[in-house]
């Protein structure tokens, strides 16, 4: 607990201090099992892809790589891909690299992001470090930095989670990130796993939540956030350190989206 | 007086305009005997003093009307011509005639309000206004009252009978509009009456209308009271509808419609099919059409300006230049500007050109410095044009209608403008779609309009199929203006939702949300959100449903907008 509170709270202190940059909006956070299950973060197994969202969960695996892709509102241009790489470290940590790109090509925004994380007890804490590049259709590029943090907790059946993005950022206000957070919960009952979640960004607190279901080494996925409300369904397996995760969400006037995970640890 | 074989039957004292040469007295021998009119005078009174009478004109001894016929007493320019021409003079104001017999009987008749007894019989009859003659209401029937026995009767009827026993009347068309896009009806109403003193019968009449192709040019070199118009082919039936019984004096309405089969300029003729009809000149009335554009639109009207003086942007379309000297521009009331190009002689606009019309070329350019002052005609008188529609007028009344013409006054092009938003002029989104359309119009997307260039809201043509396109770019910068959101669903009108959203799929701002949109239009963005905030820098995505009236028919499409 002593070790929760050393971290959480220099954390909290920073959402307290840091005034948003009334900048960019950037696509909600989560991969494809997060999507599935209402923006859950807690849904997304823990692994090198966390380090873009939720900097507590890097995973514990001794080399851990994936991929990412999400296709909001099956528009090409908008494609984010993702790339990441996780090393446990000594010392209970995990050190984590990845690399994102998203927007079309005279917008494009990349992202290079490191992240450590470190398990202590039932508890995980971890910090990200972002530097980002936004390209301008008639101007010179810009580029700016954000700090993210995560802390998560697991006890048994149940888990919560706290994961805040650009909990301070510099550099261009047209390429700073918005600041947002996640707040969550995760209980297991039987067979199912059920998740809930509060995303808060400048446009406002949108709740979220799903069920997630193991059927052998598969897991069904199915789950809602709002508003405007948009539902998404998912399916992913996993086994002996390989897993694949799909979605598809819909949203009510722009129609499908997509999202795929790949991921490979040992 | 009663009992006299002759009697004054029309008296025609106050032609339209000059009166010279057009008045005439014609009589009526009410006996089965002919009647010599030897000694017969007739007499012009003078309303002045009593018993002024001066004689204006004599029978002469070969002077004889046949039984129930017509002698006419008139000036040279009446059609037909007299029986005998002589000059005669009758005043306008009270006054009177009187037909003297050889024995000394008289008949007299006294209209206006006259003082003198002698001057009429029983009570005078009303004073008629120009262009109406005084004629007995049934032929040669004399009560001793002019008051009742004399009516006003337009046209006047020399030689004829006053009220023909069989007569109906094509009084007037009701709904006739100027210009009607391809495919659509021209509809009207004729009001026909039964004028004559026979009833009319069912279906022994028709109400027809018949139409014609007219050339795009007028005739050459006609002048003034001419018929500018050469039709390209004879006058074709095209409607008939049979009339109901009508008593006479009554009348009724019959709805005819036709629709030309091509554009261009049609005149349509509704005309009355009646036998034994005895005044066939109040039986046709033709109205010139313009069945879609002429060569000539209107692009942009600026009635709002923030600075300098009004204007109105025109088009050319079709394949040959227009010759702008002579062309007038309208308001509601019908006040018209002539457009003059100076003593540089004919000003051409090329196919696809603008020209720009003001009442103040030199303030325009001083407003507009980038405009080309070539493309800046003077157009005088202005006619001011309203921002807003009249106090206490139903929702939905226009607040200014102009019409554009050639120098032969067909309309070119009609438009009905909305009230005027403040520094925005009104702008057509497209020449190929119809003026009456108030889809294919919209407020400018820039401040001031775009005079004598191409309109904010138009734009290249979008490809086949459901398509969604911002531009000029999909790059939004600060200050840079207005994008342009495009889109084409493949319906001609439909239920249209057009958004803006965040990335996460918030809605930032609606931008369409109508039940009957077009299918094909744009609508600009500048760049604010629902709360009228700049949007932050960043990516958007716009989504367009679209979805068919009365059907499940829906089309759908997005795309991207970075704000940068």
């Amino acid at each position: 607990m002593r070790t929760a509170v050393r971290f959480s709270l220099p954390l909290l202190a920073c959402l307290l201090v840091v005034k948003p940059a009334g900048a960019a909006v950037q696509p909600d956070p989560g991969n494809a099992a997060a999507r599935a299950c209402g923006l859950a973060l807690l849904a997304d197994p823990a692994g090198p892809l966390a380090v873009f969202d939720q900097a507590a969960r890097l995973g514990s695996s001794h080399v851990a790589i994936a991929s990412a892709t999400m296709r909001p509102f099956g528009l090409d241009a908008l494609t984010r891909t993702r790339l990441a790489l996780a090393v446990r470290v000594p010392h209970g940590a995990t050190l984590a690299l990845g690399f994102e790109t998203y927007g079309p090509e005279t917008a494009q925004r990349t992202r290079l992001v490191a992240g450590l994380a470190v398990q202590r007890d039932a508890f995980e804490v971890g910090a990200a470090w972002s530097e980002i590049r936004r390209e301008r259709a008639a101007a010179d590029a810009e580029r700016a930095g954000a700090l993210d943090a995560g802390l998560a907790w697991t006890r048994g059946a149940l888990a919560g989670a706290f994961a805040a993005r650009a909990l301070a950022s510099g550099g261009a206000p047209g390429a700073r990130p918005d600041p947002d957070w996640t707040l969550e919960f995760r209980a297991d009952v039987g067979p199912a796993r059920i998740h809930g979640a509060l995303t808060h960004d400048l446009g406002g607190t949108r709740p979220g939540g799903g069920l997630a279901f193991a059927v052998g080494p598969a897991r069904l996925r199915a789950g809602a956030f709002g508003p405007p409300w948009s539902g998404a369904v998912g399916v992913g397996v996993g086994a002996r350190g390989f897993a694949l995760a799909a979605v598809r969400t819909h949203h009510p006037e722009l129609g499908a989206g997509d999202a795929f995970d790949a991921a490979v640890a040992w | 007086m009663l009992g006299l074989p002759v009697v004054l039957n029309e008296v025609f004292y106050d032609p339209a305009g000059l009166d010279g040469g057009f008045e005439f007295v014609e009589l009526v021998n009410r006996t089965a005997l002919s009647v010599p009119l030897a000694g017969f005078r007739l007499e012009a009174g003078d309303g002045a003093g009593p018993e002024r009478w001066s004689v204006q004109w004599t029978g002469a001894a070969g002077d004889v009307l046949a039984p129930f016929a017509r002698f006419t007493i008139g000036e040279g320019r009446v059609v037909p011509l007299p029986d005998r021409v002589v000059p005669i003079e009758l005043e306008n104001g009270p006054d009177a005639v009187r037909l003297v017999m050889p024995d000394g009987a008289t008949d007299v008749l006294g209209w206006g309000t006259l003082s003198y007894a002698s001057s009429f019989e029983g009570r005078p009859a009303p004073d008629v206004a120009s262009g109406f003659s005084l004629a007995r209401a049934v032929d040669g029937v004399d009560t001793d009252d002019n008051a009742a026995d004399w009516i006003a009767l337009s046209p006047p009827t020399p030689g004829a009978a006053n009220r023909p026993e069989r007569d109906l009347a094509l009084v007037r068309v009701v709904g006739a509009v100027e210009r009607i896009e391809p495919g659509d009806p021209f509809a009207v109403e004729a009001v026909i009456a039964n004028l004559g003193t026979a009833p009319l019968y069912p279906d022994e009449a028709e109400a027809r209308l018949w139409a014609a192709p007219l050339a795009d040019e007028p005739l050459p070199g006609a002048g003034a009271g001419e018929d500018p118009f050469v039709p390209l082919g004879p006058d074709s039936l095209v409607t008939r509808a049979g009339i109901d019984a009508l008593e006479p004096g009554d009348s009724t309405r019959i709805a005819l419609a036709f629709t030309p089969p091509a554009p261009g300029t049609w005149r349509i003729t509704a005309a009355l099919r009646a036998p034994e009809d005895g005044a066939p000149g109040n039986d046709r009335v033709p109205v010139v059409v313009q069945v879609g554009p002429g060569v000539l639109l209107l692009s942009e009207v600026c009635a709002a300006p923030d600075d300098g003086p009004e204007w109105v942007e025109v088009v050319a379309r079709g394949n040959v230049d227009v010759a702008l000297d002579g062309w007038t521009f309208e308001d509601a009331t019908g006040r018209r500007g002539r457009v003059a190009t100076g003593g540089g002689g004919a000003f051409a606009l090329a196919p696809d050109s603008f020209a720009v019309l003001t009442s103040d070329p030199a303030a325009l350019l001083a407003r507009h410095p980038a405009l080309d002052a070539r493309k800046v005609v003077a157009c005088a008188p202005w006619p001011s044009l309203n921002n807003d529609p009249p106090s206490g007028a139903p929702a939905g009344t226009p607040a200014e209608r102009v019409a554009l013409r050639p120098p032969d006054g067909r309309a070119s092009d009609v438009l009905e403008l909305p009230a005027a938003a403040e520094a925005r002029t009104r702008e057509r989104r497209s020449t190929a779609r119809p003026t009456r359309e108030a889809s294919n119009w919209g407020d400018s997307a820039e401040r001031g309009g775009s005079p004598g260039r191409a309109n904010s809201l138009a734009g290249a043509a979008l490809p086949p199929g459901v398509v969604l396109a911002v531009a000029p770019s999909a790059h939004v910068r600060a200050g840079a203006g207005p994008v342009l959101v495009r889109w084409a669903t493949g319906f001609a009108r439909a239920r249209v939702t057009l958004a803006l959203y965040d990335l996460r799929g918030r809605l930032v701002r609606m931008l369409v949300d109508e039940d009957d949109a077009p299918g094909t239009a744009a609508v600009a963005w500048d760049g604010a959100d629902d709360a009228g905030r700049a949007a932050a820098p960043g990516l958007y995505v716009v989504g367009l449903v679209a979805r068919a009236p009365g059907s499940v028919a829906h089309a759908s499409a997005r795309a991207w907008v970075s704000v940068e």
